[in-house]
């Protein structure tokens, strides 16, 4: 990206008008974009002087908000309701909507009739709604034509800025009949009328919807765009491209859950403790629980030292086999797999059992390990005891956080909470209070009642 | 009137001929009359393999039985020969299914698929048989692999081939990867040459490869053509495409760019294609991460982007197939970081998923035994100060966690390729060090303070002094933050310079590095304030 900014830059400088024009159309929107947001004002300037509006306002489409915002603020009002103008509907809403009220209604008046009428009609609908992120720049032909008069209009309206894959068919109060691939219009015959030809069956999302029901069915579908209905009536389009972030954010939110993160995650330095603060401090606070559960443990510590040796072990198996576990039944819920009872016992006892084996398995290992560590440190608390203590005690701490790690999100979903709040630091304190008050336990129960050490 | 004890001593052309002689009605009345053991008798012979098939010339007569006794006398039968007797079903049944035959047409091949799922092996075969291979196929499409590679093997071998034949290469490998490897040899000598070819050169590329994401059916002009000749194809070859609306232009067995179809509708004759064709477009190579190709659709917005081996155009990429990768990239990353493989296991048996989880945790087992040899050099200062094993886990949780969250932002920095270069490594290192800093710090002071109470309150502190415990805990808290925080993207960063997974191998590293840092500055910092 740096190599483009500075050919950019170098350009700028050496070319004349008129090839230069030509030259950075060579570049893709995205690129200029990139790059126009790092040139300095005297040459952003100049590349607004080389563009006409609708070349200028596809790199605006392509800028973040928050960057288009200070260029225009060197712009005139007549130049920004331009680019705005040229813009598709729902890029120039997002943009004219994050100007200051003062700025919106100088621009307002400069906007072309049909830019203005665009986002009156996309501002009624809330940003969540399917509505605020569709765009008119779809393609719709009468259901009474035929396949040859459908090519006409095609050749003769089509724009070059937009991916034509489907057309919508109409009837003549602009409600959707149906739809109609390109593929099959290219295919049919010259006489077949659209009717006939056209699908009936497809998709399509209502505008007050909101947006994760339209990024699923594109995701689940396969679909390129989606058609938007006001009850019947065709009112727009989203297109896949428009939605990709939000499919993107679904998995990330649960993702950042695990890791203890929360909110939007930027470089920037506030932000980051915004996002990683909440949780750390609600992980402080936890973790006092298991101090104060260590504390009544104090007496048997005193007795037996190299108990403490193994305690982080003990602790940290039991949390990472529950962190297995509870991410596997997020994404299972995600999925949608589990909403049978039936599903749910299954996945229960899978789980369950799972934990149970992974306990024995990894409680033999750790007998093993702990009975020679003890051997080579010489000390005097009875081995062979300490040994099957952390070997118990690591057998049930997996199986139960194997169990907690999967019970506690599909009771949360119950309830009508988001699983995935369940995640990482909230899990792994809840199973680090389990296993020590587990590990401590056991250890009073073999070492003192069981008459090893008095 | 014929009478079932009779009938059963009688010798099988007898039993025919006493058939066909009956009227309908006392037909009607014998097959009701007629106890499933006995039905079995008469309509099942034994094969070879111990399994059943149906008597050729008495499938006529399966039509009397009631339902119930008739689908009990086909779920006897073995696969195989159920789908050659479905075609001579009875005329009821029939209809019943293609009733339902209609409904399935009309959906759209992920509902078909969903629908699919809850099928137990009698619908599913009628499903198979009344689907043709291309709809069956976009039906696999929408399957997860392996259960798609499992229902293939239903499937009679000639429908397979069709089926595998109509299926989008990059899917068909998908599928046959999962196959059991003699199953693999035979599908693969059922279908075509050109197919079986293109699957094997699919197959060498890894799923990290953009390759593997690759469609093959893409309309190809020749850069020479004329406006009208290119129509000409398209008009041929659209119906087998699966993208109609870009049009991918060579010239001279090199790609070239590509053609935008409403460029070539409005466009008119004498003109060469390869004058109107948009030569600056985006490619990949088919060695490409998947990563680039999901940033470049993305920051793009391509909708079909072109994958090119030495110049030469393989195949495209489509948005919608980009957007799907994208989504698994996601949760294979969100599953490594619980510490699972990177694949969704919610079907597997117990025994694989011990399998696929006992392995990492026998890592992170003998890793925490380094932890535990650390702890157990601090023996003497525990002894003297138990009350320090109680803020233990604080320090060791917090400085875990804070790793973690470094961690989870730098895999995904490094995913999407935002720290590429070594000074902007070296930059995004600093600042986590400083983000872990200023946590440090900030949960220092908070921590000092709550087990200052919590001591004073509990009075657990003993001889020590109150606040030189909370000190000791405070400031061990704020230093391993720090190292962890630097841990966290340190390792990743360290991994992918070895071209190593990060997202795979971080996490046990870190982890146990970390806890190793903080009990070494938690216990030695006790030492030496408090002996």
């Amino acid at each position: 990206m740096d190599e483009i900014i500075e050919q950019i830059k170098q350009k700028l400088k050496e070319e004349n008008k008129e090839t230069l024009h030509d030259l950075l159309l060579t570049y893709h929107p995205y690129d200029l974009a990139q790059a126009f947001a790092h040139l300095d004002i005297e040459e952003q300037e100049q590349i607004k002087q080389i563009l006409n509006p609708s070349e200028l306002s596809l790199i605006f489409s392509y800028l973040d908000v928050e960057d288009s915002l200070p260029i225009l603020e060197h712009f005139n009002e007549q130049d920004s309701a331009n680019i705005i103008s040229h813009m598709d509907p729902d890029d120039a809403t997002d943009l004219f909507q994050a100007l200051e009220e003062e700025d919106q209604n100088k621009v307002f008046h400069h906007l072309n009739q049909e830019a203005a009428s665009d986002i009156k009609e996309l501002t009624r609908y809330q940003e969540s709604m399917a509505g605020s992120i569709m765009t008119n720049h779809y393609f719709s032909i009468s259901n009474s034509m035929l396949a040859k008069d459908a090519m006409k209009k095609l050749v003769k309206e089509s724009s070059e800025q937009e991916v034509i894959d489907v057309l919508f068919v109409t009837d003549l109060s602009h409600h959707l009949k149906g739809i109609l691939s390109l593929q099959d219009l290219i295919i049919a015959s010259k006489e077949e009328p659209i009717q006939k030809i056209m699908k009936k069956n497809y998709k399509f999302i209502q505008a007050n919807d909101s947006i994760y029901k339209a990024a699923s069915l594109i995701k689940e579908y396969h679909l390129n765009v989606l058609p938007v209905l006001r009850k019947k009536e065709l009112v727009g389009i989203i297109t896949i491209d428009d939605v990709i972030d939000y499919i993107d954010d679904e998995t990330t939110e649960d993702y950042d859950k695990l890791a203890g993160l929360s909110g939007k995650n930027t470089n920037e330095f506030l932000s980051m403790f915004r996002s990683r603060l909440p949780w750390l401090c609600i992980l402080l606070l936890l973790s006092f629980l298991v101090s104060t559960i260590l504390g009544f443990f104090e007496d048997i510590i005193a007795i037996a030292t190299s108990l403490v040796f193994f305690q982080s072990l003990v602790l940290d198996m039991g949390g990472n086999a529950g962190t297995q576990s509870l991410a596997t039944t997020i994404v299972s819920l995600s999925k949608n797999e589990l909403d049978q009872k039936k599903e749910i016992h299954r996945h229960l006892q899978k789980e369950w059992m799972t934990g149970f084996i992974n306990g024995i398995l990894l409680g033999i290992a750790s007998f093993v390990v702990t009975l020679i560590f003890m051997s080579i440190k010489h000390t005097q608390d009875p081995k062979i005891m300490i040994s099957l203590i952390v070997a118990l005690s690591m057998m049930c701490a997996i199986t139960l956080s194997n169990f907690i790690g999967s019970f506690i999100p599909i009771v949360l979903q119950k309830i009508h909470i988001d699983p995935a709040v369940a995640s990482g630091p909230f899990i792994t304190t809840l199973n680090d209070m389990f296993g020590v008050a587990l590990y401590y336990t056991l250890a009073y129960l073999i070492l003192v009642l069981g008459g090893v050490i008095s | 009137m014929i009478e079932k004890e009779n009938f059963f001593e009688m010798t099988v052309a007898k039993q025919n001929q006493f058939l066909k002689d009956a009227s309908t009605i006392d037909k009607k009345k014998f097959f009701t009359s007629l106890t499933i053991e006995e039905c079995q008798t008469f309509f099942l012979k034994q094969n070879n393999d111990q399994t059943y098939r149906i008597i050729q010339n008495r499938i006529q007569y399966l039509s009397y039985l009631p339902i119930s006794k008739r689908l009990k006398i086909l779920s006897k039968v073995s696969s195989s020969h159920k789908l050659f007797f479905y075609k001579q079903i009875d005329p009821y049944t029939i209809r019943k299914i293609q009733k339902k035959k209609n409904t399935w047409m009309n959906m759209h091949p992920k509902d078909m698929a969903n629908e699919f799922e809850k099928m137990d092996e009698k619908e599913r075969f009628n499903f198979y048989h009344f689907l043709d291979a291309k709809n069956l196929s976009h039906v696999f499409e929408e399957l997860e692999e392996e259960d798609a590679a499992s229902y293939i093997t239903e499937l009679s071998k000639e429908k397979a081939r069709d089926v595998i034949e109509n299926l989008d290469v990059d899917d068909a490998v998908d599928i046959i990867k999962e196959l059991e490897e003699e199953d693999q040899t035979k599908y693969l000598s059922l279908v075509s040459d050109e197919t079986k070819e293109e699957l094997t050169t699919l197959s060498q590329y890894t799923e990290d490869e953009a390759a593997s994401l690759m469609d093959t059916n893409f309309i190809s002009l020749d850069g020479m053509m004329d406006v009208k000749e290119a129509m000409k194809v398209l008009f041929v070859e659209a119906k087998e495409a699966s993208v109609v609306h870009t049009l991918f232009v060579s010239l001279d067995h090199q790609f070239l760019g590509v053609l935008d179809i409403k460029k070539l509708i409005v466009t008119k004759s004498p003109c060469f294609i390869k004058d109107i064709t948009d030569v600056h477009c985006k490619r990949v190579d088919v060695h490409d991460s998947i990563e680039k190709v999901i940033s470049f659709v993305d920051d793009y917005d391509i909708y079909a982007l072109p994958v090119l081996k030495e110049g030469v155009i393989e195949g495209i990429i489509t948005i919608d197939d980009a957007l799907r990768a994208l989504h698994e990239t996601r949760e294979e990353e969100y599953n490594q970081l619980a510490g699972l493989s990177g694949e969704h296991e919610a079907k597997e048996t117990i025994k694989a998923k011990v399998k696929k989880r006992i392995s990492w945790l026998f890592i992170l087992c003998l890793l925490d035994i380094l932890v535990c040899l650390v702890i157990a050099s601090f023996e003497n200062m525990i002894e003297k100060a138990t009350v320090l094993v109680l803020f233990q886990p604080i320090v060791l949780g917090l400085a875990g966690n804070v790793g973690t969250q470094s961690l989870a932002v730098c895999v995904r920095q490094l995913s999407s390729q935002k720290i590429e270069t070594k000074k902007k490594k070296f930059f995004y290192i600093l600042k986590e060090f400083r983000n872990g800093f200023s946590l440090g710090l900030l949960l220092g002071i908070i921590s000092f303070m709550v087990v200052a109470l919590y001591l004073w309150i509990s009075n657990k502190s003993g001889d020590k002094s109150l606040f030189m415990i909370a000190g000791i805990v405070s400031f061990s808290i704020f230093v391993s933050m720090s190292f962890s925080s630097l841990f966290g993207s340190l390792i990743p960063i360290f991994f992918s310079t070895l071209s190593i997974d990060p997202a795979a191998a971080s996490g046990p590293f870190m982890t146990t590095l970390n806890d190793m840092i903080a009990i070494c500055i938690y216990f030695l910092l006790a030492t030496f304030l408090l002996l």
